[in-house]
Order: structure tokens, then sequence, then C-alpha cells
């Protein structure tokens, strides 16, 4: 399960607190997941204020718990297998679920956030 | 440094990861000329790998061992089948089928193994007793080809009403084997590929090479879909084996229903809903799974080592992709639980 102990980051940054929280929680109720992806997130966390999500996870990121990499979302909606550093790296075709390939130009990519090793 | 000798260490480059180079090095730690850490893949082979190789630390043998262990297992399609009744244990033994193959005293005609390539060709590559300690019935045949192909490189160019879009010649290695896994299984092992008729026809290609041996109308496609259908009636008392990730389901009517988790390391049947949707349609008559994600869990024992996913079914009732890399054990467990679902 990604991390969720974010207890000394709510410390410096009370302000935040209400946010990281329920990032927190999101993460326990999806235990299986190994990325955030914050659409998702988001639809969520309905009464987070968008900055101060935002923000939240951009000090996730800066705080060593998380590293943003790119995916590619397949033709169904779900995201397709493969993590990348940089989107420039992504290759012109990726299989979806059913190992049928698709052209990554007319697919979304979407910035996720993966726990840092 | 001989030719055999430089293309496999070319082989190690595009096949091996830069760990099981070192973890080879680290087995001969000590010798002469042997270095085990380098800022880069590319010094790691071309500086330390060579020099363990000419200084003799390394026998060509042992790297050829480490590219037959990367290029034999997993990132494949397996196409199982079951010899019919008319198939003889006798024709299936390791020597019968090189006889076959090649003639009486096979072993002076041929050099295996054999790396080289013939441009747009295939040819034997390997034959050799699969685990002849523990299975000496099993063997394994090894093709390689090489194909030309157009690769799209993505750039387009655009002069007026004409679209031009740039595609570049490339060579691909193509491994194909061949593998009987006695006492009532051929796999036919093909590298993954998007070209749905690449793959086809290199599954075509070694029955071509199989038929001094073995002919493909001796041969039943093994049908997985009972084993598909057990796994999921039994999730609930096998969580420590296998999950799901994706399932497509095809009702009595014949429409399909896919069950996909929306993150890729994830367990569809976390949701309690999906779980009921996917028995709701696989009790009535008539339905069936077609295709199953599974997760094969880590065990004590190392086998598997890490999590590891198969696509039970895709065109064919009969084929496995295995996703990626894996060692010959782990195969082998998942072919061995399939053999215990598909009872």
């Amino acid at each position: 399960m990604l991390p969720t102990n974010f207890d000394t980051l709510i410390a410096d940054r009370p302000d935040l607190a209400t946010v990281l929280t329920g990032v927190a929680s999101w993460i326990k109720h999806h235990p299986d997941w190994e990325i955030i992806d914050p659409r998702e997130l988001s639809r969520s966390l309905t009464d987070a204020d968008a900055w101060a999500l935002a923000t939240a996870l951009r000090l996730l990121c800066d705080k060593g718990f998380f590293r943003q990499v790119y995916m590619v979302v397949a033709p169904s909606g779900v995201l397709a297998d493969g993590k990348y550093d940089d989107p420039r790296r992504i290759p012109v075709r990726v299989a979806d679920r059913w190992n049928q390939y698709f052209e990554t130009a007319e697919a979304d990519i979407v910035a996720v956030l993966e726990a840092r090793k | 440094m001989s030719a055999y000798a430089d293309e496999l260490l070319r082989l190690v480059d595009s096949l091996c990861t830069a760990d099981q180079v070192q973890a080879l090095l680290r087995s001969v730690k000590g010798q002469k000329d042997v270095r085990i850490t380098a800022e880069n893949k590319s010094d790691l082979i071309e500086r330390n790998l060579r020099a363990a190789v000419t200084s003799r630390a390394l026998s060509p043998d042992q790297v050829y061992e480490l590219v037959r262990t990367a290029e034999e297992n997993g990132n494949q399609h397996i196409f199982y089948f079951k010899p019919k009744g008319k198939v003889s244990a006798e024709s299936l033994r390791v020597e019968s089928v090189a006889k076959n193959l090649w003639g009486a005293e096979w072993e002076k005609k041929t050099s295996f193994p054999d790396v080289k390539l013939k441009e747009n060709n295939y040819i034997y590559g390997d034959f050799r007793p699969w685990n002849p300690s523990q299975k000496p019935r099993d063997w394994m045949l090894k093709v390689y080809g090489n194909i030309k192909f157009d690769r799209f490189t993505g750039n387009e160019k655009e002069e007026g009403t004409r679209l031009y879009k740039e595609f570049v010649r490339e060579d691909l290695r193509v491994v194909l084997i061949a593998r009987w896994n006695n006492p009532d299984l051929l796999e036919l092992r093909v590298q993954r590929d998007e070209s749905v008729r690449r793959v086809k026809s290199w599954v075509d290609q070694l029955w071509l090479k199989l038929g001094g041996a073995l002919r493909q109308e001796d041969f039943l496609p093994w049908d997985l879909s009972k084993a598909r259908r057990l796994m999921i009636d039994e999730e609930d008392k096998n969580k420590e084996i296998y999950n799901f990730r994706d399932t497509r389901l095809q009702d009595s009517l014949s429409n399909r229903a896919s069950f996909e988790t929306f993150a890729t390391q994830g367990n569809l049947f976390a949701s309690e809903e999906a779980k009921a949707a996917i028995r709701d349609i696989l009790n009535v008559k008539g339905s069936k799974c077609t295709h199953l994600a599974a997760t094969w869990l880590p065990r004590k024992d190392g086998v598997p080592a890490q999590e590891y996913r198969t696509l039970l079914g895709n065109r064919e009732s009969n084929e496995v992709i295995f996703s990626a890399h894996c060692t010959a054990k782990e195969i082998d467990y998942v072919t061995d639980k399939l053999r215990y679902f598909n009872r």
C-alpha cells in the first residue's frame, strides 16, 4: 500500500491537515493501488479545495513521499501498463488490457504519483 | 574475442537487465579482470563483461546461459497443445524428435547452440533436454528468425493536401520455442508483438520447423475455459495463490462484458459489486469467461519471486500471455496450476 502516515507533514502545515488526512483516507480505501491518479482523487474528495489539494500533492512529492510519473489511458478508460518518467518517452503504440495495441497520440496521458522507492 | 562472443554480448545488451549481468559477474568475483560496477549498462557489458570473457573468468557458455534464460522465459505468448491419443510416447522422446528432424548422428550434423541469424530466414538455434535431472523426457527446440519490418516513427509531415508518415525499416530478431512438457503438453512460445498477424505466422513457422518430428494435426489446442471458470469459482479459497485484475465474459446470448480495475495493480475481486456481477453472469448456463488477467502471488520458496501477471485466453482459448520476463520455474509453476484448474 502507498504511504499514509503524513503526521510530520501535518505538523508542519496544519493549514493542509484536512486535505492530507483526506488523501491518507483515500489511499487506505484503495489498498491495491500503486499510484494516485489526481483525477480520481479529486472526484472522491469533493469537499477539498482544489488549490489546497494541488498544494498538498506537490508537498508530498517535494518531501519525498511520492514522485510524479506519466501513464497512458487506454481506450476503455483504465490505465494501460507502463509508467514513464518523461512523457516524450511514451511509445507510439502501447497495449491495452486485452493486448490490443492503440496509438498513444490519440490517448490521454495523465500525471500520477507513485511511492518513491 | 570470437564473432560468437561478440554476438552474445550484443544479445545480452538487448535481452538482459543490468542486474542480471551484475549477478553473473558477481559469480566470478575476485578473479582477474572482473569488475562488478559500471556507470551504465553499456559500460557494464562492453567493458566489464567483455573483459571477464576475454580473460576467461567467464566462458561464452556462461554468457549464453544468461541470454538463454532471458529469451526463453516470459514476455511471450504460449500456446498449449495436447497430443491426440495416437501420438506415441516414443515419438515424443528427445532422441526420437532429434533423429526425425536431423537424421541419425544428429549431434554431429548440428552445432547447437547457434546464435547467428540468417537474413529474412528462420533457422534451428538449439535443441536440448529441458531439465534432465528432474524431467528427463522434456525437451526444447529453439528457432531463430530474422525479419524486416517497417516501424512508424510517429513523425508526420503535411505538404498541401498530401500527408507523409515516416517509417523506418528495421531488423527484428525472432525467438520461437517449442517445449515438450511431459507427460501431456506441447508449448509453442513466441515473443510478444503488437502485430496479430506476425504472432500467428510465428506459430505456423514453429509447426513447420517441427514438421519432420511432429504433425500439427496430431495435436489439439488445450482449451483453458475450465481453468478460467474454476479459478473464478474458487477465488475465495485461493487468495494466497492468485487474484484477478481484469476479465471478459460472454453471456448465453454471446453478449460481451469486460471488467477492468482502474489501476494497473488492482484486485478486481476487492470490489464486492464487481465480484457479484461476474458471478451472476457466469451462473447462467451457456455463459463463459473468455479472458482472465490473473496475478500470481509471490511464495516463500521464491517461485514466483514477485507478483507475476498472465492473461489467460486472448485470441485463442489455449493462449496465455506471460507479460514480462521471468524464470523457467515461474512459467512451469503457472502451467502446473493451469493443469490443476483445467481438470
